[in-house]
């Protein structure tokens, strides 16, 4: 009784504390204490929401520049004709595709039937390589002797002195060495050996020149290949027309679009400068500084030689006329890659490697027919005048297919490499972290004792600590290792991908992701099982259920939305991050090639951070460079933002 | 992102712990690329503070693109760069009625870098090009042993990824299967751990374990070699005006004394005088 009057007595002192304290009142607000905390806290409020505005205006203002300068240099590459000389290039590209898998095919049935002759060649240069490396002084110091006898002693000497150093290097071991090349070598013939001798010693004595004779032994090879020789002759010289043409359009448009984007660009430096010196000359808080607007001057001066009359209608002229030409060249090519390819039906081929080459590169010829067919009437209709849209310039940056910066020809941005990449890795990495990060969250609220959660869940939170830079460290040296090691065992090559040839892949990346969304997903998914109603389980456990029962069909269901929102936040994480991506996914910007299903995850991709983070260094602020890399900052600002709100909106459905 | 420029600053750091004890008289500040800030400045660094105990020097390597926007804001007193000013820069310059005047560093060699298991000894250019631009793709087609060529290069950002592409493959452009890494050493460590690896490096980067130089249209990559080399290029300083006082000595210094220039071979560099000499003896015999 006497703790209760105790209480109630506290109560009304307390009551007698918190009474309305006067403050200053100004301009009708009454600043007290407690209005000044409270402005405190709501101040640090809004400071954030400030700052999340600056943020939006800073990457808008920054990257909207973009699309208006895209178009500027996307309408120069038209005007210019580069655009005509890319159609072409597509159909090189794919030529210079097939024909290497056919050239591998020549390569590898060439080696399995004339070994021996081959062989000469690599074991010249493991002589060669002993006579750069052990005998450098002694050659240095024939040459440097003047004709005469001296001279011929001296060279005596010195092919004495390589046979010696030569025969150091025991037969075992040089065949060790051309096996490494050529791994269907078994012997190493006398004659081969002493042929090679003789090429080394006139290398030697030829003052480091390689002897005509080593670059003649594959051709003579060649000649005695028979019908699949003149099958890959015949294709090597089937796009000589196609290329020239190719080359002067290249030629003529490259100095017509950097002409007049040199022109462009040296006219924007001299705006500039001048609008610097009539704010230098009108400012009159600014003493007028006489230096640096005669520096200005003097740069002004030398920019306006650099800008020069080009005429652009007989430039395009020219291109038009190479262009009539294109549809005869492309044809030619198609009908004598035609007759290599009928040869290579008839040559006699023994390898089963080489067979599955010319298989694919049959495949690869039907591609190529086709390539050239769109090629052929997409330039038909190509027209230098047409206008490049601002609706072009947008699309031409989220569907462009090609991401190249630091170009000599033509910097293109095209988003879909990096999109990609990005979102392969961030699925990947779902992959893994959902079930992990789930399993873990349903096991440490619903099965684990209480001692098992308290470091289960400390632990798993912990690792949101590890910086990420430490992580992809781990990654490159030592995972990376890791899964290459893995995916070469033989009992795992059912594993779609494996074994992986990029150390640095898809796999390897979303693997370090997973683990880094890992203690996202557990927490929010954890508090999302927290939350179900007590009720809930005590009802389903009063019903007999068993705990397994009450776990997975009452309170996961009950709280899935919360688990939904967490999979995604955990997403949102792993597509944002920067530093292990930039470390480990091995940054080849090309959208993956998907052809080979669940496969593409061994190879490398870039990522939309990955390239912000690799380019941003050196671009100077303001050229069209680095307002792109903005632009890929928005996007990835606005995925994120998107991914949030549906969050958000996910839990208010719940608690309703 | 710049792990090596962490390590610069750390040295850097370190360094100047140490000096904080002798008195401070003069600071001169260095920054800009990496190529030659990563090791070679702060060893000269290191040697000239021998002489010159009261100076203190600070050096930040982050690019070359750093030493233009640091000489031109004035907090730097040397620019290192491995690559020649670009006319933007130059215009920055102008604006702010600074003159820029260029010295010749060193001379470097791109080298070439193959897997040390690889058998392929030598490439010519034209092989280079088809590699890098992406229509070879096997290493049987250069005589190696059959496998998927993977190509390794420095990122869009660097010196070397425009000097190689202008040396070694007619300016055209790198081929879309190219792996884009963040320096020299991460290219060194793929091309160590993957047989069908290739990449290009500094020399400096040239000699490791488990991979190994080839030689470019028959010549490798040896200081000797420099006037015969396919691959080589300039290194530059830059100061704002004529230098002055102590940054003229310190310059001078390191660019033309013995002493500069023993460390700058010993690090895999080619010092001028060497290089400008070979060059003349070659342009004479010819």
């Amino acid at each position: 009784m006497k703790n209760k009057s105790d209480l109630a007595e506290s109560d009304s002192t307390e009551e007698v504390s918190f009474k309305r304290k006067r403050g200053f009142r100004l301009m009708g607000l009454n600043l007290n204490a407690d209005g000044a905390v409270k402005g405190f806290f709501g101040g640090n409020a809004y400071l954030a929401i400030l700052f999340l505005l600056f943020i939006c205006i800073f990457l808008f203002k920054s990257a909207i520049g973009f699309i208006p300068g895209y178009r500027t240099e996307l309408a120069e590459a038209r005007i210019s004709g580069i655009e005509a000389a890319n159609h072409i290039n597509y159909q090189l590209v794919g030529y210079d595709a097939l024909y290497t898998k056919i050239n591998q095919a020549f390569i590898n049935e060439r080696r399995d039937r004339f070994g021996d002759l081959e062989t000469v060649v690599p074991i010249y240069e493991e002589l060669e390589s002993i006579v750069d490396d052990k005998l450098e002084d002694e050659v240095d110091e024939y040459t440097e002797l003047d004709d005469g006898d001296k001279k011929e002693a001296s060279a005596l000497a010195l092919k004495e002195s390589i046979k010696n150093a030569s025969a150091k290097l025991s037969r075992e071991a040089l065949l060790k060495k051309i096996k490494a090349r050529l791994p269907e070598t078994d012997t190493i013939s006398d004659e081969a050996y002493a042929r090679a001798l003789i090429y080394a010693e006139q290398y030697a004595l030829n003052d480091y020149e390689t002897p005509d004779e080593i670059s003649r032994i594959p051709a003579m090879i060649n000649e005695q290949m028979g019908g699949f020789y003149k099958a890959v002759e015949a294709i090597k010289h089937s796009d000589d027309d196609l290329r020239q043409i190719y080359a002067s359009i290249e030629k003529k448009s490259q100095v017509t679009y950097r002409t007049i984007s040199n022109n462009r660009k040296n006219q924007e430096s001299i705006d500039e400068l001048s609008k610097n010196i009539e704010s230098l000359d009108t400012d009159p808080s600014n003493k007028r500084d006489s230096t640096r607007s005669a520096a200005m001057t003097k740069r002004i001066a030398e920019l306006k030689p650099k800008i020069v009359d080009i005429d652009t209608a007989e430039n395009i002229k020219f291109v038009y006329n190479e262009i009539s030409k294109h549809d005869a060249a492309a044809d030619k090519m198609i009908s004598e890659f035609q007759v290599g390819v009928d040869l290579l039906a008839k040559a006699e081929v023994k390898t089963e490697k080489s067979e599955i080459l010319i298989k694919e590169s049959s495949r690869l010829f039907d591609e190529l027919k086709e390539i050239s067919n769109e090629r052929k009437s997409l330039l038909a209709e190509w027209n230098h005048e047409k206008p490049v849209t601002l609706w072009n310039s947008v699309t031409a940056f989220f569907f462009g297919a090609d991401w190249k910066t630091g170009s000599d020809r033509q910097n293109l941005y095209g988003l879909m490499p990096l999109f990609t990449g990005s979102l392969l890795i961030s699925l990947v990495a779902m992959l893994f972290a959902v079930p992990l990060a789930i399993g873990a969250a349903i096991y440490v609220n619903q099965f684990a004792t209480k001692r098992e959660a308290g470091f289960l869940k400390p632990g798993i939170e912990f690792i949101q600590a590890i910086p990420s830079v430490v992580l992809g460290l781990f990654g490159v040296l030592v995972v990376a290792g890791l899964l290459q090691g893995l995916s070469e065992c033989g009992w795992l090559s059912w594993v779609p991908g494996f074994p992986i040839q990029d150390r640095l892949n898809v796999l390897l990346a979303g693997i370090l992701l997973a683990f880094m969304a890992c203690p996202t997903i557990f927490t929010l998914a954890e508090d999302a099982l927290n939350n179900v109603p007590k009720a809930y389980t005590e009802a389903s456990l009063a019903m007999g259920a068993n705990k397994l029962q009450t776990a997975l069909k009452i309170v996961v269901p009950a709280s899935l939305s919360g688990i939904v929102a967490a999979i995604m936040l955990g997403f949102g994480r792993v597509i944002g991050e920067t530093m292990v991506v930039l470390l480990v996914a091995g940054n080849k910007a090309r959208i993956p090639d998907l052809s080979n299903g669940i496969g593409v995850i061994g190879e490398s991709v870039h990522t939309m951070t990955g390239i912000i983070a690799q380019e941003y260094g050196e671009v100077e602020p303001g050229v069209l460079h680095w307002k792109a890399l903005f632009m890929v900052g928005l996007v990835l600002f606005l995925i994120s933002l998107s991914i949030n709100s549906v969050c958000q909106r996910v839990i208010a459905k719940r608690s309703k | 992102m710049k792990l090596k420029t962490f390590k610069t600053v750390a040295t850097t750091l370190t360094a100047s712990l140490v000096l904080i004890g002798s008195a401070v008289a003069e600071k001169i500040e260095i920054k800009g690329s990496d190529t030659l800030g990563a090791k070679l400045v702060p060893q000269l660094k290191a040697e000239y503070l021998k002489a010159n105990p009261s100076l203190t020097i600070d050096i930040l390597a982050q690019g070359s693109g750093h030493a233009f926007s640091n000489l031109v804001a004035g907090t730097a007193n040397i620019g290192m760069s491995s690559r020649m000013v670009k006319d933007k820069e130059l215009d920055n310059f102008a604006s702010k009625g600074k003159d820029l005047i260029e010295h010749v560093a060193a001379y470097d060699m791109i080298a070439v870098i193959v897997n040390e298991k690889n058998p392929v000894k030598k490439l010519s250019l034209k092989q280079i090009e088809g590699i890098f631009t992406g229509s070879i793709t096997d290493w049987s087609e250069v005589g190696g042993k059959a496998g998927a060529i993977s190509v390794y290069t420095r990122n869009t950002s660097s010196g070397t990824y425009k000097s190689f592409s202008g040396l070694a493959m007619s300016k055209k452009d790198y081929g879309d299967k190219c792996q884009k890494l963040e320096g020299n050493q991460p290219i060194c460590t793929e091309v160590s751990k993957n047989e069908n690896g290739i990449g290009y490096v500094g020399l400096a980067y040239a000699k490791g374990d488990d991979y190994k130089t080839v030689k470019v249209d028959g010549v490798s990559p040896k200081i000797s070699k420099i006037s015969k080399y396919p691959l080589a290029r300039k290194l530059y300083y830059y100061t704002v005006g004529e230098p002055k006082g102590e940054v003229a000595k310190l310059l001078t210094w390191m660019t033309t004394s013995e002493a500069a220039n023993k460390i700058v071979a010993k690090i895999g560099f080619v010092p001028t005088p060497v290089a400008e000499a070979a060059m003349k003896k070659d342009a004479a015999s010819e």
